[in-house]
């Protein structure tokens, strides 16, 4: 299990839960400092080990008749036992005393952030520990437990149910915390590397012709399919030629003018429209190629290259983009959204078209210049800078609380005499390398 | 909180939206953006039947809103969504300068206002707004669960779901929120 780390736990009424949570989060300093996001913050009294069950001021069964009729049963299987409800089948319901509360187990944190007494006290100002106004209900008794809770994520499922059996309720994700396994960068890497130089090439271009209409910033961007996948996954036994094609490109197109003529890039300051980034018009390019693909061909034309639907701008706006975007032939059938497809920026996206990259399913993507202060990729913070001028510190290809993450390079051009070109990866456990000229 | 009725007022449409979505075999998240008590977009979201990923309520509504309106009207104007916007919205309205997000309940797999990160209010080029949570949290977690219990058959590995049932216990909020109504 490695690591042990000791932490606070206290029972609290359901009902409760999100005020004490809230209470302690704001009361706590650096209460998240230690993620501990593979145990569950809230656990119902029957899913905890028999030995902390026990401690529960629900499982205390002497001072109230409620829980006489379900005590005996207390250490055997979460099912059966239900040691916090007063309503149980086999019990008889209590004559007189008001029913005790249903209850969860709020693990707080770990005790070195916050000492036994000062918790005590913050907890005691909460409304379940307080005697009521009307004096109808008592309150609710104020026990902390300390209990040895695995400081690290379990890396099997297994593991997971027994730290739940032994410690605490663990869960299992199926990933790493830390980042992809070394190999399947390193693969990823070897067949992206000698191409990754000419891809951000044609991003870079196709934001070019944009921004001389005057419609956006010049970033562009690139979606590459790759034969075979691009986990390595060879889709026919026989090896077959390798290949890579164009899927989309697009152009930041954030100034494009608004149908009515109202905005020009004259007011662009205040009319700035995100949708229309780079990489949102890219991604809704390849889902109307797949909506083309699965359509009658009389649809198609009006699907891939009709007037541009502002703000979403996902119709071809320049030659250049109406050369890749007006084909079905160059994007696989039966794919789903951007799964297998890898994403070439010139810019480092920012908050929501990184997002955006991570609901399509991309597995990969890589940047050229690096964007400080709306960059959503780059893990890395600057020490002492003000403001957002550090970075913003996301690293948003790799979160472990995300849904979906994929494998992010930022690209660079060796500058020494030979020039070759390397691509670094901006991996989770490699420090990030300063800005260069694209 | 202050006119708890009007702001529930608003988030009975968005969840009118919501249901849309779930007839339409959509994720049932709805939003309405509310402009001086005036309504002038809705949404639900529509990433199934567009085949995109990002079309999620909030843009779909903002994508209709800057047909006929000014990108500039967002700062005057409070979106209500069933669900705590994503991460990739949370950015996008703040990039259009939301003046304020009332919505239903978290969501802790990719929420982007308190669920997983807060990019509402996260050190930013662009001006912070406020976010209310928890405003029929119930319902709106009951839709998702509804939704959940089928199957989406466009995954590539759709999985098999016909052994899940619909719970109907709901748990108090697992996210210590910014503020609840």
């Amino acid at each position: 299990m490695g690591e042990l780390v000791d932490c606070y736990a206290v029972e609290i009424p359901i009902k409760s839960s999100n005020v004490v949570l809230n209470l302690v989060k704001r009361s706590i300093r650096d209460f998240d400092s230690i993620p501990l996001l593979h145990l569950r913050r809230l656990a119902k009294p029957a899913y905890l080990p028999a030995h902390l069950r026990v401690q529960l001021p629900s499982s205390d069964n002497s001072p109230s008749p409620t829980d006489a009729s379900t005590s005996t049963g207390s250490d055997t299987s979460p099912s059966i036992s239900r040691s916090t409800s007063p309503a149980s089948p086999t019990g008889s319901p209590p004559p007189t005393a008001t029913p005790r509360p249903q209850t969860i187990v709020l693990l707080v944190c770990p005790i070195h952030l916050v000492s036994s007494e000062r918790l005590t006290a913050i907890l005691s100002t909460a409304a379940p520990f307080l005697p009521s106004p009307t004096l109808q209900v008592s309150p609710y008794p104020l026990k902390l437990l300390t209990l040895p809770a695995p400081l690290h994520p379990p890396t099997t499922g297994q593991a997971a149910s027994s730290w739940t059996a032994t410690h605490w309720p663990t869960v299992y994700k199926r990933n790493n915390p830390f980042g992809a396994h070394p190999a399947i960068v390193s693969r990823a890497e070897s067949e992206i590397k000698d191409v990754a130089g000419k891809w951000l090439q044609l991003a870079q271009s196709v934001g070019q012709v944009c921004k001389e209409q005057g419609w956006g910033i010049g970033a562009g961007c690139v979606i590459v399919e790759r034969s075979g996948g691009n986990n390595g996954k060879e889709r026919s036994q026989t090896p077959t030629k390798k290949w890579e094609r164009v899927v989309a490109v697009a152009g930041d197109a954030r100034w494009y003018g608004r149908p009515d003529g109202t905005n020009t890039a004259a007011t662009s300051q205040v009319e700035s429209n995100p949708l229309a980034h780079a990489v949102m018009r890219a991604i809704a390019m390849v889902a109307n190629k797949r909506l083309a693909l699965g359509s009658d061909p009389s649809k198609k034309e009006q699907l891939l290259s009709s007037e541009p639907d502002y703000p979403f701008l996902s119709k071809p706006l320049t030659p250049l983009e109406a050369r890749y975007a007006s084909t079905t032939d160059n994007l696989s059938h039966n794919g789903y959204l951007c799964l297998d497809l890898e994403l070439y920026v010139s810019h480092e996206p920012c908050v929501g078209c990184a997002m955006a990259a991570l609901h399509s399913r991309f597995g990969r993507l890589v940047f050229g210049r690096r964007m400080q202060r709306t960059g959503a990729l780059v893990a890395e913070v600057q020490a002492g800078k003000a403001f957002v001028d550090g970075g913003l510190g996301y690293g948003l290809f790799w979160r472990p609380e995300l849904n979906w993450k994929g494998l992010v390079w930022q690209f660079q051009r060796e500058v020494d005499t030979d020039g070759s070109e390397v691509c670094e990866e901006n991996g989770a456990d490699e420090p990030f390398s300063e800005e260069t000229s694209v | 909180m202050e006119k708890r009725e009007y702001h529930e007022w608003y988030m009975r449409e968005a969840i009118k939206m919501a249901e849309g979505a779930l007839r339409s075999d959509e994720t049932p998240v709805g939003c309405v953006f509310v402009r001086d008590g005036k309504i002038i977009g809705r949404g639900m979201n529509d990433t199934n039947k567009s085949l995109n990923g990002t079309r999620h309520a909030e843009l779909v509504a903002i994508g209709q809103i800057l047909q006929k309106q000014p990108a500039t009207i967002f700062k005057e104007t409070d979106l209500y969504v069933t669900v705590e916007p994503c991460v990739m919205c949370a950015s996008i309205l703040r990039q259009y300068g939301i003046r304020a997000v009332y919505f239903g309940c978290y969501n802790d797999r990719f929420g982007g206002t308190g669920g997983v990160l807060t990019i509402h209010e996260d050190p930013s080029v662009d001006k912070p707004y406020p976010v209310y949570g928890g405003i029929f949290r119930e319902e709106a977690i009951m839709l998702l669960r509804r939704f959940y219990v089928q199957e989406n058959d466009k995954a590539p590995e759709p999985r098999q779901k016909k052994a899940r049932e619909l719970k109907t216990e709901i748990l108090p909020s697992e996210i210590a929120g910014p503020r609840e109504l």
